[in-house]
């Protein structure tokens, strides 16, 4: 983010522009004839000079000003949480325009995770991994935007695959805080991993499973899905709204905070030698305009 | 700041102790210097016809002379602020060597001469018959308040085409565009720029504030050389469209510079 490290430098420009009226510079004084003929000569050299004056100026004062970049740096990635979100895809979530609002709502939740590392699994008639763990939030963004139904498949629904494939990508996390979030509408209907197979790689994994059911509740099996957060202590939710599903992810983000303040740190980068080069370059022509003895030369 | 006896003295010593020839005026009329034979026409003098000539060629024909009698000399000063300007001298002190001058020249050859300033609602008239008036005059020049004076051409024009037929001195700056076609028409006509070189290249290698003296509106410049030269070429552009309206109308016109001799140089343009 851009910004100045000492903002209140800006004031002087209020200073400058009352000083342009005021403290004006007193020249020598002379009658001369004529001097609507010369006025015309002077007036494009009195347009530039003054614009040098204000261009060296600004420049300078924005220099000192002190214009910085800062970016977050985290020092330890394991104080962070390692989230999977897992997000069905099949043919049934086109009904009600789920999938758009479930996007929205996961889009959202993303961005607010900002010391996490992320990753986003789909599944419908087979499952995949769309984008493995990673801090890269902007390719995990782009990828779910880019995601539609029928991605893998329209009819099936392999969620316990894709429970256990979400599960295999923390293999080798160091982080203590695993999370992932199953979003479905779904009954599982395809016998690829079975679902205490599919538990028991989460739980070896040390992975918390909140799992979402969204819509109507006799399409999918809430037992089952309280069953895989149970066991992996976490929770399970049930939504048939836009708003509950916000809700859900604003639940899961207060619940799974990360405590990241003693681990990152603020990299600042400054650029006040670019405004005070412009000012330098500036003052150089401004004084090369005005110096009298080179151009008398 | 030289005095104003000390402009006529200078101007009496160099004028009675030029021996120059009696001047002859161009302008046409009663006099016994023979000019040209020209056709009759309406409203000549019968008794100037010339019947040699006009036995010789089947027509009427009239000797025309050169008037040779006393002329009437009238000096005009435009007086505008500009002239409050000067290196060497201010531009209104050479006008009044240029007055005393010419004045004694007059004088000497007992023309009746007249001296007018020009200025914005304001003009003052000189008969200039002997020394004392030229000193008056000077003084008058000398002691004028040039600060926010205007030139007023229109009052002049209308004074030389109202008047008598005369040998006419117009002094000044000339920086404006005036029409000096009519009175030229009438009068024989004599045009002196007063300038300084300072003025026309204005390189003080300073950065100054230029007051206007005729309005005292100030425009801030850096005179330098580049400056300087682009100002030149521009009045020169100027200088040169007024120098070619004196040379299609007949004026005879030339250029003194303040640190120039003012006696030899009016001199040098009124034997053109």
């Amino acid at each position: 983010m851009y910004s100045f490290e000492y903002p209140y430098i800006l004031a002087l420009f209020l200073l400058a522009l009352a000083c342009s009226w005021f403290c004006q510079e007193k020249k020598r004084a002379i009658y001369f004839p004529h001097t609507q003929l010369l006025s015309s000569l002077t007036q494009s050299s009195h347009i530039l000079m003054n614009t040098l004056r204000v261009l060296i100026l600004s420049t300078l004062i924005i220099g000192l000003a002190s214009p910085i970049k800062t970016e977050q740096i985290i020092l330890d990635n394991t104080k962070g949480h390692e989230i999977s979100l897992i997000l069905d895809a099949s043919g049934s979530m086109a009904s009600f325009d789920k999938f758009r609002i479930v996007k929205e709502i996961m889009l959202d939740f993303i961005s607010k995770r900002t010391s996490d590392k992320l990753a986003l699994s789909v599944f419908a008639d087979f499952a995949y991994t769309v984008v493995p763990l990673t801090y890269d939030k902007k390719s995990v963004i782009k990828m779910l935007d880019n995601i539609e139904i029928g991605v893998a498949g329209r009819r099936k629904t392999a969620l316990y695959e894709a429970l256990f494939l979400s599960s295999k990508l923390f293999n080798h996390s160091k982080s203590k805080e695993r999370v992932a979030i199953l979003l479905t509408d779904g009954k599982n209907n395809t016998d690829s991993v079975p679902l205490e197979v599919a538990i028991e790689r989460a739980k070896a994994n040390k992975i918390k499973v909140y799992t979402v059911a969204v819509g109507d509740p006799r399409d999918y099996n809430a037992e089952v899905l309280n069953y895989i957060a149970k066991s992996t202590g976490a929770k399970f939710f049930a939504a048939n709204s836009a708003t509950s599903i916000q809700n859900i992810y604003q639940q899961i983000d207060q619940l799974e905070k990360s405590d990241i303040n003693i681990n990152q740190y603020d990299q600042k980068t400054y650029y006040f030698h670019y405004p005070l080069s412009v000012a330098l370059a500036l003052l150089l022509i401004y004084f090369w305009r005005k110096n009298t003895w080179i151009l008398n030369k | 700041m030289m005095l104003a006896q000390e402009i006529l003295l200078r101007a009496k010593k160099q004028v009675f102790t030029n021996k120059s020839a009696g001047e002859l005026s161009k302008i046409r009329g009663e006099g016994l210097d023979f000019c040209e034979i020209r056709p009759y026409e309406f409203g000549d003098d019968i008794r100037k016809i010339n019947f040699s000539a006009s036995g010789k060629t089947g027509e009427l024909q009239t000797n025309i002379f050169n008037e040779n009698k006393q002329i009437n000399v009238v000096i005009c000063i435009m007086l505008s602020s500009s002239l409050h300007f000067g290196s060497q001298c201010l531009k209104s002190e050479t006008i009044a060597q240029i007055i005393a001058l010419l004045s004694c020249s007059s004088i000497k050859q007992h023309n009746q001469t007249q001296l007018v300033f020009f200025a914005k609602n304001k003009q003052k008239l000189f008969q200039l018959n002997n020394t004392g008036d030229v000193l008056r005059a000077i003084e008058a020049m000398l002691s004028w308040d040039l600060l926010n004076t205007k030139s007023d051409f229109q009052a002049l024009n209308q004074h030389l085409l109202q008047s008598k037929k005369s040998l006419t001195f117009i002094v000044g700056d000339f920086y404006h565009n005036d029409d000096y076609s009519l009175m030229a028409h009438k009068n024989e006509i004599n045009a002196l720029v007063v300038r300084d070189k300072l003025e026309e290249t204005p390189n003080f290698s300073l950065e100054l504030d230029l007051v206007n003296p005729e309005n005292n509106s100030t425009i801030q410049a850096n005179m330098d050389k580049r400056l300087a030269l682009k100002y030149y070429k521009k009045l020169k552009t100027q200088d040169d469209q007024l120098f070619s309206h004196f040379a299609k109308h007949g004026i005879n016109s030339g250029k003194l510079y303040t640190d120039e001799d003012a006696f030899s140089k009016l001199s040098q343009i009124l034997r053109q």
